[in-house]
């Protein structure tokens, strides 16, 4: 006979233990019932039996009852599974007779993994999802290196990026971009609200291949002169929030730190380059010496690094491993770095680095 | 007493008297044995159970001739068949015992 448990005894044994199974009166009844017929067949012997004798085997019959109740107890469900169903039952008793002690351990269970879900979800819209934008596996972004700036290196000021752009030949565009608060109002009637918007290069919707869905985006005119075309790209969520999706409002004014402003284009719907603060509009880079005089004139201080930069690699470094085409760029940058280093300050030589977009360090290779 | 020759020896005695409840299988058994098989509880009422979880016998209350209430076991379809294959196990096993014990060597 197969002393091996087959399979189908195993599922009766956990169907046993999570829900179908014989009670324990059923199997004592069994048992119970087991002594009685051994009883009736004995009576005769057994009335003959003195008192103590007839005891002992009463006493002799429990213990095999209770041992028997054992045996099949185990042999009925899985026991570990049951040991741990007791476990359970064991530990929430425990946590209802100390119900603060109970209530401590729940909020801070639940304020880590509350914490945990929203770093992961801060940290996949930052670093896992790539842009919203066509092709974004050819994008990288391009930092600038100086001395002590450790390995990731940092954001570019906007005259070493005007450099970097017209030197720079690994990329189909290079742009640049940097967070603004703003005075937003639509009209002067109203009172004005703060709004998180961008600073971006003349080529930010082109070089990222976004077409506005509503109008036009920047022009090359439109980054000559600082200070002069104020112009003023919505994000598709700011347009629905605060105009109704009303496509009028293309060629509008807009109030922005008390300045008129042409609304030319509406982002197309899900585009974003931030998706935490998700800006509510873009305006170009010249005009923020217009826009905010607070901090002075970036658009000419070398070492004002305030400017994100990224870049979509040419098509045709594409397939070549990240690393090289970095390279190439890199040293490009390098030798335009050593050859402005009289221009920039002792303490930052510049030293270009092109990453891959949310990938950094590991496609990345300084020069 | 020997791994699963238990079994056995409730699948053979339900195949030939038919539904039958634990105290009367073990009666039959010490019977068959001549009084030297004594089954206790613990050992009977757990094979059985295993019996039934491999769906090799089927249990029912019911009641005894003498109106007592019992679990009697019924041999199963699946049962017949195991006992079929595990009787000529058996005796295939025995008969070499036998030729190893008793032949000629």
């Amino acid at each position: 006979m197969t002393a091996m448990p087959t399979l189908r005894e195993w599922t009766a044994r956990l169907w046993g233990t999570l829900c179908r199974r014989r009670a324990d009166a059923d199997l004592e009844a069994e048992l119970r019932s087991h002594l009685e017929l051994a009883d009736g067949d004995a009576g005769h012997a057994a009335s003959a039996y003195a008192g103590g004798a007839l005891t002992k085997i009463r006493l002799n019959q429990q213990r095999g009852v209770a041992q028997a109740m054992e045996t099949l107890r185990d042999q009925r469900g899985l026991p570990w599974i049951d040991d741990f169903i007791r476990d359970v039952r064991h530990a929430l008793r425990l946590l209802r007779r100390n119900p603060v002690f109970a209530g401590v351990a729940v909020v801070s269970l639940a304020l880590g993994i509350g914490v945990n879900s929203a770093i992961f979800a801060l940290a996949d819209a930052l670093i896992l999802r790539p842009l919203p934008v066509p092709n974004p596996g050819a994008l990288v972004t391009v930092n600038e290196n100086g001395p002590g700036d450790g390995l990731a290196g940092g954001s570019m000021s906007y005259p070493n990026y005007a450099d970097v752009r017209k030197s720079a030949r690994s990329f189909d565009g290079l742009v640049a971009a940097r967070g603004a608060l703003v005075a937003f109002s639509r009209s002067r009637d109203e009172s004005p609200e703060m709004r998180r918007g961008m600073w971006v290069s003349d080529n930010f919707f082109e070089a990222l291949g976004v077409r506005p869905s509503v109008g036009r985006s920047f022009s090359p005119d439109e980054a000559r002169v600082p200070g002069r075309d104020a112009v003023v790209v919505l994000s598709d969520d700011f347009w629905r929030a605060r105009f109704g999706a009303d496509p009028s409002v293309v060629n509008r004014v807009v109030l922005m730190n008390g300045i008129d402003f042409h609304v030319i284009g509406i982002t197309p719907a899900g585009f974003t380059t931030d998706p935490v603060f998700r800006p509510a509009f873009y305006v170009p880079a010249v005009m923020a010496t217009r826009l905010d005089q607070s901090t002075g004139n970036v658009l000419e201080k070398r070492d004002a690094r305030v400017f994100e930069v990224k870049g979509r690699l040419r098509s045709a470094f594409e397939r070549i491993p990240g690393t090289r085409s970095c390279w190439r760029c890199c040293s490009r940058s390098w030798r335009w770095c050593s050859s402005s280093r009289a221009r920039t300050s002792p303490t930052s030589c510049w030293e270009g680095r092109a990453l891959a977009h949310g990938k950094w360090p590991f496609a990345s290779r300084s020069a | 007493m020997l791994q699963g020759t238990l079994d056995l020896m409730v699948l053979q005695t339900l195949a030939t008297l038919g539904p039958l409840h634990g105290y009367a299988i073990a009666a039959r058994l010490e019977q068959v044995s001549g009084g030297s098989l004594q089954l206790n509880m613990g050992t009977l009422y757990p094979g059985l159970m295993r019996l039934e979880q491999r769906g090799f016998v089927r249990g029912a209350w019911g009641v005894t001739d003498n109106n007592r209430k019992a679990r009697f076991y019924a041999v199963t379809a699946a049962g017949r068949r195991q006992l079929a294959s595990e009787r000529a196990e058996w005796t295939r096993m025995a008969a070499i015992m036998d030729t190893l014990l008793h032949g000629e060597g």
